[in-house]
């Protein structure tokens, strides 16, 4: 029965009678005889349970209906052993199994740091240079490691990402970002050619979810080194996109958690400073502006100020190009600013590109 | 003006050719005065049809002369312009359909011959050096990588439930197979090297093929030419700048018939709306890499093996592919020509060739596809024997098979059926109906259940015990995949030394330390290896 209790079934039965229906309007197309009156129906008696001190009450809660003349039976109260996960409550934080007495801070990918790069060379107990390293940009500088036409490549990449690539007009940040970027890599690999060694990689594509940074992959993995790391921001709106010091930040602790990672399944858990530092690299962009990073993970002591610290080199706002027309500028018809980028920068590219060869030439 | 009214392409029972009406229109006509044998000046207006009556010789001037615009336009994009602005009702074309016999319907559409097994390869140039030796054992890590990492070793936050599994697994696993396959094969085709890749850019092609007679509304009982809208999105697709080489001649006659359907296209089920009219090859005209390589597809869950076998359409999968395979690259090719300047009264004076690999996951065929003629107007097709060619393969059989190892602990009876899981005594009564690939040492025992002993066969869901086995597979990590191949035997017969049959085998360490059982099994794998891959 839907309405367990006695009264409200009464109360049904009533309004019933009435010709009403069960909200208390009248039926569809029924007609009611006798004055409206708006007087409230009188409440029903409550169903109350006599406790005569000294007396046994007989109910019939042996006869399990009821009977007139029998007490009415008091329960225990019902106890369900299960509860939809709809009503279900937490039990108190300092109650839960996995309770730890010290707070453990949780960083991901929309985590903004509110000091940027400072709080993040001091969570992670680095050492900020500015530029690339050395031996990046000698590989960036090296005649030999440049593509034939690749001022003329990432200018048409740049068309592709910024103008060709979809039937609008003015594509959004949200799809020309990772178009962009994938398209420097295809370019970049183009390279494979001369260094077959560049075939030995793999992309993983963990960018839409944050994957447990503490062990990223199974064991048996067979590309197990995290080499470079791409972090896009292509949200369409200024404020849901991190502003550049933020991004770094970001670019720096995901280095860092990666070689954290990497450090602990080569050396294990104990903190200790590495004979063998782990490098990882990094490039953040919003589709116009780069950032590149190197870390180098020295030590995995990070409980104490003093001792090796690990090292980060930033080169930070690298512009591609300083602004894309996707319509051509016409004041007075004549044509002032044609279709394409303006403020080109090929710097930006070979850098991209030695930070991709790193490791491999 | 007779010009801003709606345009037909149907020349109704004119006799006249195109070419002649349309000199006619544009040029000075025969002087039917004195001969004038080297005087071309005409002296007198030529004579012509009216351009604004209510008449035949009128509405087909009126045609001529918008097909002189398109003609004399001087970008191709402002042809595509002219040929796509004017919006009508017209037939939205999904490659990737449920419909019943789809590929048969869309051959007609396109004007297509299917073939089955791949087209010929070339010959071979005395010239030119041979091709280094494919590096198959490279290729085959890359593969295998590319699957364990996305099946596998891949964390996911959460994981993932089955009807998400096509989206968040088996999608960036074809991103991944494409991409280090490109990566690999680009020693060998310089091409590949320089090509651009495409992640889910959409592909958009329009194009006219015959008429019908409309059927209610103000111009009831005219003829009217039938539209056809394709707006495709392949999973990947990899553009070049040069044009890959042809098949077969252009004017190659296949004894092959095209099927002809007999009812309207409304009966595939095929419905019709009125939007925008693009054409678009993933890519805007600007761009040097115009010319198509392979493109990639993933067929949706809605149309996997499975849930055909359920409905009793065995005979549809390889419809499914076929369909997607005809619709997907005539747009794509279709879309090439255009870009290049050619449309149904500017025939393709070369053919565009492109290919493509239809999957779901499992199952992969292989296509490629010869455009010959956009000519498919009613006006165009009169005199036109050319064909677009499509090869295709059968699906290959991808079967992934699960093992379970004997347990040490309990050498007695423990369920070794395709779930691989210990606890479940389930097994499907007929699933060697359900499951025709797995024969031989794959095919699905009887199993007793470990905890009761009883032998009792219960159905076993298919596709839960896949999830399940999944993921208990792979917790414990023994996995050992199969890749076995139902192929033409005609062709491996006939194969020469450009296609090679390849020894294609898969097989993982297992990482647990409790048994050992890995075993392995050597299948036969055909792969295509012409030189322009």
């Amino acid at each position: 029965m839907a309405l367990a209790s006695r009264s409200a079934r009464l109360a049904l039965a009533r309004l019933g009678r009435l010709g009403l229906g069960s909200c208390g309007a009248p039926r569809r197309g029924a007609y009611e005889w006798g004055v409206r009156s708006t007087r409230k129906p009188e409440p029903p008696p409550p169903d109350r349970v006599y406790e005569i001190p000294g007396l046994e009450p007989i109910t019939y809660a042996g006869k399990m209906h009821f009977m007139p003349g029998l007490a009415r039976p008091v329960f225990p109260p019902w106890d369900p052993d299960w509860t939809p996960p709809k009503f279900r409550r937490l039990p108190p934080l300092h109650e839960h199994p996995l309770y730890k007495d010290q707070a453990c801070y949780v960083f991901h990918q929309r985590c903004r740091l509110l000091e940027g790069v400072k709080q993040a060379l001091w969570l992670t107990k680095t050492k900020l240079i500015e530029g690339l390293p050395e031996k990046v940009l000698s590989l960036a500088d090296d005649p030999r490691n440049h593509i034939e036409n690749q001022d003329e490549c990432v200018l048409n990449v740049i068309f592709h990402a910024r103008l060709w690539h979809s039937t609008e007009d003015i594509p959004k940040r949200e799809t020309y970002c990772p178009v962009i970027v994938d398209s420097l890599i295809q370019l970049c690999k183009s390279q494979i050619l001369k260094h077959p060694s560049l075939a030995r990689r793999i992309c993983a594509q963990n960018n839409m979810l944050s994957t447990t940074w503490n062990r990223g992959f199974r064991e048996g993995y067979p590309y197990p080194y995290p080499h470079t790391l791409y972090l896009l921001e292509s949200a369409n709106l200024r404020p849901h996109r991190f502003q550049p010091d933020q991004l770094r930040a970001k670019m720096i602790l995901f280095a860092f958690g990666n070689a954290l990672a990497q450090a602990r399944l080569l050396y294990g858990n104990d903190t200790k400073v590495l004979e063998q530092p782990v490098v990882v690299q990094s490039v953040g962009t919003d589709g116009r502006v780069f950032q590149f990073l190197v870390l180098q993970l020295n030590t995995t002591d990070l409980a104490s100020d003093e001792g090796v610290k690990n090292l980060v080199w930033i080169d930070s706002d690298q512009l591609l190009y300083e602004h894309f027309w996707c319509l051509p500028v016409v004041r007075r018809k004549a044509v002032v600013e044609p279709v394409g980028p303006t403020g080109f920068q090929p710097e930006t590219f070979r850098k991209f590109l030695a930070l991709y060869l790193h490791g491999a030439v | 003006m007779a010009a801003a009214r709606c345009w037909r392409l149907v020349l109704r029972g004119s006799g006249l050719s195109l070419h002649t009406a349309a000199e006619a229109a544009v040029k000075a006509p025969e002087v039917t005065g004195p001969d004038v044998a080297a005087a071309p000046v005409a002296r007198y207006p030529p004579v012509v049809a009216s351009l604004t009556a209510d008449s035949k010789a009128a509405r087909q001037r009126r045609v001529e002369r918008w097909q002189a615009t398109v003609h004399a336009a001087k970008s191709v994009d402002e042809k595509l312009r002219i040929l796509t602005k004017m919006q009508f009702m017209k037939y939205v074309v999904y490659p990737q359909t449920f419909a019943l016999n789809a590929d048969r319907w869309y051959q007609s559409f396109t004007k297509t011959v299917f073939l089955s097994g791949l087209p010929p390869p070339p010959p071979a140039r005395p010239d030119t050096e041979p091709a280094p030796a494919l590096d198959v054992v490279a290729l085959r890590d890359a593969a295998c990588d590319c699957l364990l990492q996305e099946h596998f070793f891949l964390r996911r936050k959460k994981r993932v439930p089955l009807y998400l599994e096509h989206e968040a697994i088996t999608s960036p696993f074809l991103d991944q197979l494409v991409a280090s396959l490109t990566g690999l094969l680009s020693a060998r085709n310089p091409a590949l090297a320089n090509a651009a890749l495409d992640c889910k850019r959409p592909v958009h092609f329009y194009w006219l093929r015959g008429e019908e007679i409309i059927s209610h509304g103000h111009r009831k009982g005219r003829v009217d030419a039938l539209r056809y809208q394709i707006n495709d999105k392949p999973h990947n697709q990899i553009r070049i700048s040069k044009q890959l080489p042809e098949f077969v001649p252009l004017d190659y006659s296949v004894p092959v018939e095209i099927p002809v359907m007999n009812c309207k296209p409304d009966k595939l089920p095929l419905f019709k709306r009125q939007y925008e009219n693009t054409i678009f090859i993933g890519t805007k005209t600007a761009d040097p890499h115009c010319y198509g390589h392979t493109q990639f597809h993933l067929l949706p869950d809605k149309l996997k093996r499975e849930r055909l076998l359920k409905q009793n359409c065995a005979d549809q999968i390889e419809v499914v592919f076929r369909a997607n395979a005809i619709a997907s690259l005539f747009a794509w090719t279709g879309a090439q020509a255009m870009y290049q300047g050619f449309w149904s009264e500017a025939d393709v004076t070369r053919p565009f060739v492109s290919q493509g690999v239809i999957t779901d996951g499992k199952y992969f065929s292989f296509f490629c596809y010869q455009l010959n003629t956009l000519a498919l107007t009613a006006q165009a097709d009169q005199n036109n024997p050319r064909k677009n060619i499509c090869w295709g393969t059968q699906t290959t059989i991808y079967a992934m098979k699960w093992m379970e190892k004997r347990s040490n602990k309990n050498p007695s009876t423990r369920a070794s059926h395709c779930c691989g899981l210990s606890c479940c005594g389930a097994q499907a009564p007929d699933a060697q109906a359900q499951r025709p690939w797995l024969t031989g040492p794959a095919a699905p025992r009887h199993v007793g259940s470990s905890q009761t002993g009883a032998r009792t066969r219960v159905p076993c869901i298919g596709r839960r015990t896949l999830n399940h086995c999944a993921t208990r597979e792979a917790r414990r990590g023994k996995t050992v995949l199969l890749k076995k191949i139902q192929d033409n035997e005609d062709r491996i017969a006939n194969c020469n030394s450009t296609y090679k049959s390849v020894d294609f085998t898969i097989r993982v360490r297992s990482k647990s330390s409790e048994n050992e059982v890995c075993r392995e099994s050597a299948c036969v794998v055909k792969q295509l290896l012409d030189p322009i891959f």
